[in-house]
């Protein structure tokens, strides 16, 4: 399994937005975001997340090829390899809900992920990226 | 006139630098000078580029996370990192300087920019009420102006006519005394499904022994469209930038006053000294161009008046680097103020849908004034649409929801589920004016050899009972909604520095007191300062007493006046 499929399927299954990687028409639309974030975390989490994929990619070689899913991921937090890497994983689940992540825990600030209005929270929480209504004036006064 | 000499310069393209420009462009055929340290644009291509400024930015909602590559900060900083306790900030921040004798870090900032502070305020414009013009004479502390809300009542109609103020007349009529001779220029902005909930648990309950109600702040954003500005779209941005300009910044006086043949701006212009002629009065104005080929180069501008509007950190600065310039009374500098504030978050019992329409709407305006004045301060509550405002971000949500191990198929019900409950109340205090918390001038120089601020500073005990009120308040509202005061509520006493712990509006206020006595203010009734004829000071600065109120409606009310003030001083010989 190539990195850029194994980040795919391990963002899928870290932040349970599994149409990532099984709905064809959002994975067609996430595979270039995909990219982006990958460079750029691994541009200041190089080792920490290629830890995480490796222990990803090590289970999902397993025969037959597992599905996405909780067991999978119960398996993959069992593994050392992401005990000791939880932060970047944390990242992962970061870069993905609002585009932007953290070189270290301790930083204030977070880094640019490069699509933020594609952050998948929005959505879920029914509001529209900061900055960036699409609605007309007075939307707010009803319940989403 | 030679080519460099102005009827009147103003130094500073804020709020007050420009609705002064603008007026006294309106009321006489003056030819004005603006001269501004920033050098950014006022286009609406200026203001999309800020807005993807922040594309870049990990923290939205910083007040001036679009402005941070700007490089007039290189050359007039103004304190953008000072949000942060005393030892951090000597570490980090690179323009305020300290005295030994502070207790409290100074943290407010500002925008030394074209259009000023007002690039980076969320837009809220409450007015003073009476008892705030008489603090000294009703509740025996504090000080007096020497104006009163009748005085200014009428003006502050102007204002919101010029800022574009929607509000609710009957909601506010009244208050404390406070009347209205004429309605808002618009209806107010319209209650968001959150505030609507919030308020069904708790308007016209009784908490800490007062009956409260939720109003609709009033606020310089478009609730209709308004003086060829949108209506509000609910971006959620306010803070630091709205990106279609509902809401009010000074850029829309700064383009008017452009369009007058007579009034130009000068951009990247840091005024370094005033020179007084042989008679007294303010001739020369020096400052350096750091877009020059020599920054370094002191250049000179003559002007028949001269109105200082440099906010209230600048303003005091110019002043004493002028030889101690109209400060007779010993009070440049001194009176700094801040309203200090404080949030309480908290989760609701059911789903608010936050981050949809402005980032606050409503407020609670009861805690404003009463006897107890007399020993603690009042405190303004305002409702936040912005989840856990400055305490924590979603980010802050899914950080819990993952140490709790809920990856996977449980985030994103959790993230449904618990970020639409975030809720948080502000209050913010006053201050009052202490001759001991001052801006003077620090031994360092910035980048262009102008000595930096110096702070000395203690928010004092009047404000920490206020925020200590606040804070039991903010808690027991929430008890009276039935939500949960958040885990991640940052606790009022700091356990490391034994402080406050209290976060900044920005407002700063205070530092070139008004008074009728030139013994102990540095402007008059009308702005003039006491010791020069044609100087005059606009903006914050001035203020005698800080209030509860946000201070952009009373800064452009008071400068309209000013105004009015100078053109009649001009019409006439002196």
């Amino acid at each position: 399994m190539d990195d850029k499929t194994a980040f795919m399927e391990l963002s899928a299954l870290l932040t349970g937005v599994y149409t990532i990687v099984t709905d064809p028409e959002d994975k067609g639309r996430f595979e270039p975001i995909a990219d982006e974030y990958k460079r750029r975390l691994s541009a200041v989490l190089r080792d920490p997340l290629q830890e995480v994929l490796d222990a990803y990619k090590t289970l999902a070689s397993a025969s037959p090829k597992p599905p996405i899913n909780d067991a999978l991921l119960a398996k993959l937090r069992a593994t050392q390899e992401f005990k000791d890497n939880e932060f970047a994983a944390k990242q992962v689940v970061n870069i993905w809900c609002f585009s932007q992540f953290k070189a270290e825990d301790k930083d204030v600030h977070f880094l640019d992920g490069g699509f933020y209005e594609e952050g998948l929270a929005w959505p879920l929480i029914k509001a529209h990226p900061i900055g960036f209504s699409d609605q007309p004036n007075d939307y707010w006064t009803r319940r989403p | 006139m030679k080519e460099d000499e102005y009827d009147i310069v103003v130094i500073g393209s804020g709020v007050a630098g420009a609705l002064s420009a603008w007026r006294l462009g309106q009321l006489g055929s003056y030819r004005i000078l603006i001269l501004e340290a920033g050098d950014n644009g006022i286009t609406h291509g200026q203001r999309i580029e800020f807005h993807h400024m922040m594309d870049t930015q990990g923290n939205r909602g910083d007040m001036y996370a679009p402005y941070m590559d700007l490089e007039s900060r290189k050359w007039a900083p103004a304190g953008e990192k000072a949000q942060k306790e005393l030892t951090d900030q000597k570490k980090d921040e690179k323009y305020y300087d300290y005295t030994g004798k502070t207790k409290d870090p100074f943290k407010a900032g500002y925008n030394r920019m074209v259009g000023g502070s007002t690039w980076s305020w969320r837009g809220n414009t409450p007015r003073f009420l009476p008892s705030d013009f008489k603090l000294q004479s009703m509740y025996g502390v504090g000080r007096d102006w020497p104006i009163d809300y009748n005085e200014l009542e009428s003006w502050y109609c102007q204002a919101e006519w010029e800022l574009g103020v929607s509000g609710n007349h009957e909601e506010l009529d009244g208050l404390f005394g406070a009347y209205r001779s004429q309605p808002f220029p618009m209806h107010g902005i319209s209650l968001g499904y959150s505030d609507q909930r919030v308020k069904s648990r708790i308007d016209g309950k009784t908490v800490r022994g007062t009956e409260i109600r939720v109003v609709t702040t009033p606020q310089a954003r478009n609730s209709i469209p308004f003086d060829n500005r949108p209506a509000c779209e609910g971006h959620s941005n306010c803070i630091p930038l709205c990106p279609i300009q509902a809401k009010y910044d000074a850029t829309v006086h700064l383009r008017r006053a452009l369009d007058n043949p007579h009034i130009e701006l000068k951009k990247a212009a840091v005024v370094t000294r005033l020179e007084k002629g042989g008679d007294g009065r303010v001739r020369t104005v020096w400052y350096k161009d750091w877009r020059s080929d020599d920054p370094m180069k002191e250049r000179s501008v003559k002007g028949a008046v001269v109105v200082l509007a440099a906010h209230a950190i600048e303003t005091p600065k110019i002043l004493l680097l002028s030889n101690n310039l109209a400060n007779s009374s010993k009070q440049v500098g001194c009176n700094l103020m801040d309203h200090v504030q404080f949030e309480v978050i908290a989760v609701f019992p059911e789903p608010l849908y936050p981050f949809r329409g402005p980032q606050s709407i409503t407020s609670i305006e009861e805690f404003r004034d009463g006897e107890f004045r007399r020993r603690r301060s009042g405190f303004r509550m305002t409702i936040g649409n912005d989840g856990w405002g400055r305490t924590g971000s979603p980010a802050t949500v899914i950080d819990s929801i993952l140490k709790e191990g809920k990856y996977g198929s449980a985030l994103p019900e959790e993230i449904a589920a618990r970020i639409p409950q975030m809720l948080r109340l502000s209050f913010s205090t006053e201050m009052l004016p202490e001759k001991s918390n001052r801006v003077d001038l620090s031994p360092n120089k910035d980048a262009l050899g102008i000595p930096r601020p110096r702070f000395t500073f203690d928010i004092g005990t009047y404000s920490q009972e206020g925020l200590r009120e606040g804070f039991a308040t903010a808690t027991e509202l929430f008890g009276v909604m039935g939500a949960k005061v958040s885990e991640n509520q940052k606790p009022l006493m700091n356990p490391v520095t034994g402080r406050m712990n209290w976060n900044t509006a920005a407002h700063i206020m205070g530092t070139c007191i008004m008074g009728d006595n030139p013994v102990d203010s540095v402007v008059d009734r009308w702005g003039r300062t006491h010791d020069v004829p044609n100087l005059w000071i606009v903006g914050s600065s001035v203020f005698a007493t800080s209030a509860t109120a946000n201070p952009t409606l009373t800064i452009a009310a008071l400068t309209l006046r000013t105004a009015a003030a100078i053109h009649r001083e001009m019409g006439s010989p002196h």
